[in-house]
C-alpha cells in the first residue's frame, strides 16, 4: 500500500512537472498558519483614515428606507444630500456639492445629461445592487481622480465572483421592499454564474413610488413620483494574463418628479458598455479600461404642474478611457501612474410647443452640440514607512477642453427679446475654452501607540466648469429658470468668462480606541475656494402686474469661499460583540461655508446635524433605534431667498429577523410623523403650481418599511 | 417665509396649451409598462442563460480536476543564491539569512508550534524524536532572533525556520486590496532558499484577491536556506491568506 502511493506521488510530480502544474501529495506540505491582511482601518498608504466605505450589507440593509444611494451615504457624517427627485439626490460632502464631486461608478465618470441635474451619475445605481460605496473628502489621492475639489465618491457593483472548486457556481440574491408612505415597492435581483475562469453576472431592479406625505399637517407633497429600472450584464473571463471584464447595462426612468424644479423629467434613457483589464505581474499591476455611454434625457410636466406643455431634449455621449499602473519599486515605495482620457458630447434643445406664443415658432438651441473633452495624467508616490507610518504624495495635470455651436431663441418676437439680444451675444463671441489643471495632494497617516491612529492631509485640487455653467445663454424669465441644479426656482445664466474653480484643503483625522470596543474619529478640516463658481444676482422676476415674484435672476461667476467644519463619530460595544450583542453609535457634523467675496453665507449648507443609535443583534435577530436631529438653518443665501428652516428630530425603529437564508424586516422612519422642513430641499415649485403658496420642500412623513431579502 | 408670489408671468396658465400631459403614469397603461419591464427582464434573463449555457459546454473543466487556471509556475530564478554550505553549516546558513525587510516596531507574532490553521500534517520531522540527530559541537554562533541555534533539535530548527518564512509573507502581505476572502497560496522554496514555484491551492474566487496573495508570496522570496534536517517533501509550503475588511 504504501509503495503504491509513492508510484502514485511519483507519478503525480512526474506529471505535474510536464503539465508544469505542480500538484503535490498533501502530506507532504507544511503548511503556514493565516496571514491576516485588514483591508480598512490599518495604516495602509492608498487607504486614506478619512475614506469611509459603506459595505453592502450596510446598504442592503437600508435600502428598505429609500432607493436613493445617495440618501444612503448620508450615514457617513459629513455627507449630506441636496434633494432632487425620489432617486436622484445629489450628495455634498463637507458643504461642496455634486457637481465638485467625483462620482465613480465601477470607476467610470458620468456625466450630467440635464440642466438641472435629475439624471446625477448616482441615479444609475440603487442600493440593493451595489457592492461597495466608498467616499473620500477633498484630500482625496489624486490618482482617484481629477476634476474635482470636493472628493470622490467610489461605487463599485459586485467584483467578478469565480468558481473555487471547478464546479459551476450558481449564487446570487433577491431582495423587496415596500414603503406604505407613497406605497413605494420595488425589487432587485442579483444572479452570478461562474465556471472557474468564466463569470457572468446580471443585476436588475426596479422601483417605483407615488408622491409622500409630508410629516405632520404638512400633506402631499406634489411631484415627488418616480419610477425606474436598471438591468446591467457583466462578463468576466480570467486567465494567466489577467482579469478580463465587459459590462453593459440599460437604465430607463418613465418619471421621476421633481418637487423642487419647474420640470419634471419624463424619460431618462441611458445605455452603456465598458470593457476593463487588470493585471498583476512581478513588475506592478494594470488597469486599463473604455467605456461608452448614450443618455437621452427629456423633461416636461408630470401630473402635478400641469396643465402646461415645454419638451425639453438633451443628448449625451460620453466616452472614458484610463491606462492606471501601479509599480512596486521596493517594498516600501510604490508608484501609481495614469492617463485619463473623458469625451463629453451634449446636445440641449427645447422643441416648439404648437400655438404658443412664448415657446415657438422655431426651436430653442439651449446648448448646441457642446463638448468637454478631459486629458488627465497622474502619478503618486505611496510610502509603507513601516506598520505604523504610510504617506500619499501626487500631483496630476488635467486639460480641458470645451467648444461649442451658436445658439438660437425659440423666435423673434418681442416676448423673446431677452432670448434674442442673448443669443446674438453669445452667438457672437468665441466658445472655445482651454484651462490647465494642476492638482496635488499629500497624505501622512501616523499610528504613534496601538490605539491611536492620526492622518494629515492637504490638497489643491481644481475643477473646470462644466458645460451648462460655461454656455447656457438664456436670458429670458423662462429660459433661465429652466437652469440649475440648486432647487430654488431661480434662474440661471452660463458665464463664457468663468474660470476653474481652485480649492486648497487641509484637515485631519484622529482614530482613537478608547477602550475595547470603544472607538472615536474626530476629523476637522479647512478648505478655501478661490473662483468658487457661485452666482451673482443679475434682476428680480416680475409678474404681468410688474409686482417681484420671489425669484430671481442670478448668473454664474467666480467668487472667493471658505469651508469649515468637524466630523465626531463614536461607537462602543456595551454588551457582548459588534457582530452579536449590542452597540451605541453616535455621530455629529458641523460645516460652516461662507462667501468671502460678498460676506455672506453660501447656499444650501447642511445645519449641525447629530445622529445616535442604539443596536442590538441576538442571533437571528437585529433591533435598532436610532435619533436623526438637524439643527435650525438661519445661515441661508439671502440672493436666492433661501428659505431658513426649524429644527427638528426624527426617531426611527427597525427590526430584522433571519430564518432560513432570508431575512425579513420592518421599519418605522419618522415614528412619531414629525413635521419638518428639508434644510437642503429647495422650495417645493410642485406644491406652488397647484397652490400659489411657496413653502419650503418637507420632509418624509412617518413611513412603516418591510423589507425581504435572501441569498442563494 | 417669503411672501407667496403669483405666477411668474410666462408661467401664467393662460401661456400654455393645456391638454397635452405627457405625465407618464396617467397615458401610460399600466399594462404596457408591465409588459415592457417584463419584456426587459425577460430579455436579460435569456442572455444570462444563453452565458451559463455557454458555459457549460467544453470550456468547463472535468469535475474534480484542479484547474490551472491561476497557477503561475517559475523557474528557479537565480536571484540571490546562496552557495551550498561548504565547510560549516550553520554559519553558511546564518549568512544566507538576509535582515527583516522592514522595521518591526510590534513584537512579531509567534508561530505556534502546531499550526492553526490548515492542520493537514505537520512535517513529519517534527515527529522524530530529537536525539535522532546529533549535536553539534561548536559552540553556538550569534543568532539572530528566532533563528535556528545550532544545538537545538531539528525539529524546533525546523519550527523556527517556518516562523522566518512566514515572517517574510507576512512583512510582504499585500497592501491596498478590497474585498475580503481568504486564499491558500502553496509555494515550493529550494535548497538555496529561492522560490521554486508558488500557484494558488485554494482561490477566493476573486481575481484580485488571488493574485494579490500570490504575489506576496512572490515578493517575500527569496527566503533564507531551509535547514539541512528539512526534507526536499517538506518545502512546499501552503499559507492561507485571509483578506478582512
Amino acid at each position: 500500500m504504501f509503495h503504491h502511493t509513492r508510484a502514485l506521488r511519483a507519478a503525480l510530480l512526474a506529471t505535474s512537472t510536464l503539465l508544469s502544474t505542480p500538484v503535490f501529495a498533501q502530506d507532504s506540505e507544511t503548511p503556514l498558519p493565516t496571514v491576516d491582511v485588514e483591508t480598512s482601518g490599518g495604516v495602509t498608504a492608498g487607504q486614506p483614515l478619512a475614506e469611509t466605505a459603506l459595505s453592502a450589507q450596510d446598504l442592503k440593509d437600508a435600502s428598505p428606507t429609500s432607493s436613493d444611494t445617495a440618501k444612503a451615504l448620508t450615514a457617513i457624517p459629513g455627507v449630506s444630500v441636496n434633494s432632487g427627485g425620489g432617486f436622484s439626490s445629489m450628495p455634498a460632502i463637507r458643504g461642496l456639492s455634486e457637481q465638485r464631486i467625483k462620482v465613480l461608478v465601477d470607476g467610470q465618470p458620468i456625466d450630467a445629461a440635464c440642466p438641472n441635474d435629475m439624471n446625477s451619475p448616482l441615479s444609475y445605481t440603487i442600493p440593493q445592487t451595489i457592492a461597495s460605496v466608498s467616499v473620500i473628502p477633498g484630500v482625496a489621492p489624486v490618482s482617484l481622480g481629477g476634476d474635482n475639489i470636493g472628493g470622490v465618491i467610489w461605487v463599485s457593483g459586485p467584483e467578478p465572483r469565480f468558481s473555487t472548486d471547478g464546479t459551476l457556481l450558481l449564487t446570487g440574491e433577491a431582495s423587496a421592499f415596500y414603503r406604505s408612505n407613497g406605497d413605494g415597492f420595488g425589487g432587485a435581483v442579483t444572479l452570478t454564474a461562474a465556471s472557474e475562469n468564466l463569470s457572468a453576472t446580471y443585476t436588475g431592479s426596479y422601483t417605483q413610488a407615488d408622491n409622500y406625505k409630508g410629516g405632520g399637517k404638512r400633506g402631499t407633497v406634489r411631484s415627488t413620483e418616480y419610477a425606474k429600472t436598471d438591468h446591467a450584464l457583466a462578463l468576466a473571463w480570467q486567465n494567466a494574463a489577467g482579469l478580463w471584464e465587459i459590462k453593459g447595462g440599460y437604465h430607463f426612468s418613465p418619471y421621476e418628479g421633481f418637487a423642487n424644479q419647474w420640470m419634471d423629467m419624463t424619460s431618462n434613457k441611458s445605455w452603456f458598455v465598458q470593457g476593463r483589464y487588470r493585471g498583476v505581474f512581478d513588475w506592478g499591476n494594470v488597469d486599463l479600461s473604455a467605456s461608452y455611454r448614450d443618455t437621452d434625457h427629456k423633461m416636461n410636466f408630470l401630473a402635478d404642474k400641469l396643465p402646461g406643455d415645454m419638451p425639453m431634449n438633451t443628448e449625451v455621449h460620453t466616452f472614458t478611457s484610463a491606462a492606471k499602473f501601479e509599480l512596486p519599486l521596493s517594498k516600501r515605495d510604490t508608484v501609481k501612474l495614469g492617463l485619463e482620457y473623458h469625451h463629453q458630447w451634449l446636445n440641449d434643445y427645447w422643441p416648439p410647443v404648437a400655438g404658443s406664443m412664448m415657446m415657438g415658432p422655431g426651436t430653442f438651441v439651449n446648448i448646441n452640440k457642446g463638448h468637454r473633452n478631459r486629458i488627465g495624467a497622474y502619478a503618486e508616490w505611496q510610502a509603507q514607512w513601516s506598520d505604523t507610518l504610510s504617506s500619499v504624495v501626487g500631483a496630476r495635470f488635467d486639460r480641458v477642453e470645451m467648444n461649442t455651436g451658436d445658439v438660437q431663441p425659440y423666435g423673434t418676437s418681442m416676448m423673446q427679446m431677452a432670448d434674442v439680444m442673448a443669443a446674438n451675444a453669445f452667438n457672437a463671441a468665441s466658445h472655445g475654452r482651454n484651462d490647465n489643471n494642476w492638482s496635488d495632494s499629500a497624505i501622512v497617516t501616523w499610528a504613534p501607540v496601538d490605539t491611536l491612529k492620526v492622518e494629515l492631509g492637504y490638497a489643491h485640487k481644481v475643477r473646470s466648469p462644466n458645460i451648462y455653467e460655461r454656455y447656457t445663454w438664456g436670458r429670458g424669465s423662462m429660459a433661465s429658470r429652466m437652469i440649475g441644479w440648486f432647487g430654488d426656482g431661480n434662474g440661471y445664466v452660463g458665464n463664457l468668462a468663468l474660470k476653474p474653480e481652485r480649492a486648497d484643503t487641509v484637515s485631519a483625522t484622529l482614530s482613537v480606541a478608547l477602550a475595547e470596543g470603544v472607538s472615536l474619529k474626530i476629523s476637522p478640516y479647512y478648505t478655501h475656494v478661490n473662483d468658487y463658481i457661485d452666482a451673482v444676482y443679475l434682476q428680480a422676476f416680475t409678474d404681468m402686474m410688474g409686482m417681484p415674484t420671489g425669484f430671481v435672476q442670478l448668473q454664474f461667476a467666480n467668487l472667493d469661499a471658505e469651508f469649515y467644519g468637524v466630523e465626531v463619530s463614536g461607537d462602543a460595544v456595551l454588551a457582548g460583540t459588534r457582530e452579536n450583542g449590542t452597540m451605541v453609535s453616535a455621530s455629529l457634523a458641523w460645516v460652516h461655508g461662507e462667501n468671502l467675496s460678498q460676506n455672506l453665507p453660501l447656499y444650501h449648507q447642511m445645519p449641525l446635524n447629530a445622529k445616535l443609535g442604539l443596536t442590538h443583534r441576538a442571533g437571528a435577530l437585529e433591533l435598532g433605534g436610532e435619533v436623526e436631529w438637524v439643527d435650525r438653518k438661519d445661515r441661508v443665501d439671502p440672493r436666492r431667498n433661501e428659505p431658513e428652516t426649524a429644527a427638528y428630530a426624527l426617531v426611527n425603529l427597525n427590526a430584522a429577523y433571519r430564518l432560513a437564508g432570508w431575512r425579513l424586516s420592518l421599519e418605522a422612519q419618522n415614528l412619531f410623523d414629525k413635521g419638518y422642513d428639508l434644510p437642503l430641499g429647495g422650495v417645493s415649485l410642485g406644491d406652488f403650481k397647484n397652490t400659489g403658496t411657496l413653502r419650503p420642500v418637507p420632509g418624509r412623513g412617518r413611513s412603516i418599511n418591510v423589507g425581504l431579502s435572501t441569498k442563494f | 417665509m417669503r411672501m407667496p408670489p403669483a405666477f411668474p408671468k410666462d408661467r401664467g396658465s393662460g401661456h400654455y396649451t393645456p391638454g397635452r400631459g405627457i405625465g407618464m403614469r396617467s397615458d401610460l397603461p399600466l399594462t404596457r409598462r408591465g409588459a415592457a419591464l417584463a419584456g426587459s427582464m425577460l430579455l436579460n434573463l435569456l442572455l444570462l442563460a444563453g452565458v451559463v449555457a455557454a458555459m457549460r459546454g467544453p470550456d468547463a473543466p472535468a469535475p474534480g480536476a484542479r484547474s490551472a487556471l491561476v497557477t503561475i509556475s517559475i523557474t528557479p530564478a537565480p536571484r540571490k543564491t546562496a552557495p551550498p554550505p561548504p565547510v560549516s553549516e550553520p554559519e553558511a546558513r546564518q549568512a544566507a539569512i538576509p535582515a527583516p525587510p522592514m522595521p518591526e516596531p510590534r513584537p512579531a507574532p509567534v508561530l505556534p508550534e502546531a499550526p492553526g490553521l490548515a492542520p493537514v500534517s505537520t512535517p513529519p520531522q517534527t515527529a522524530q524524536p530529537p536525539e535522532a540527530e546529533p549535536v553539534p559541537s561548536s559552540p553556538p554562533p550569534p543568532v539572530l532572533l528566532s533563528a535556528p541555534r545550532q544545538n537545538d533539535p531539528p525539529s524546533s530548527r525546523i519550527a523556527a525556520y517556518r516562523q522566518q518564512v512566514w515572517q517574510r509573507i507576512l512583512a510582504a502581505r499585500p497592501r491596498g486590496a478590497r474585498g475580503a476572502g481568504t486564499v491558500t497560496v502553496r509555494f515550493r522554496i529550494g535548497r538555496s532558499g529561492a522560490l521554486v514555484s508558488a500557484d494558488v491551492s485554494i482561490s477566493s474566487g476573486q481575481f484580485m484577491l488571488d493574485r494579490m496573495a500570490l504575489q506576496a508570496v512572490r515578493k517575500a522570496a527569496p527566503f533564507p536556506a531551509p535547514p539541512a534536517g528539512m526534507d526536499d517533501a517538506a518545502l512546499t509550503f501552503t499559507v492561507p491568506v485571509a483578506f478582512h475588511k
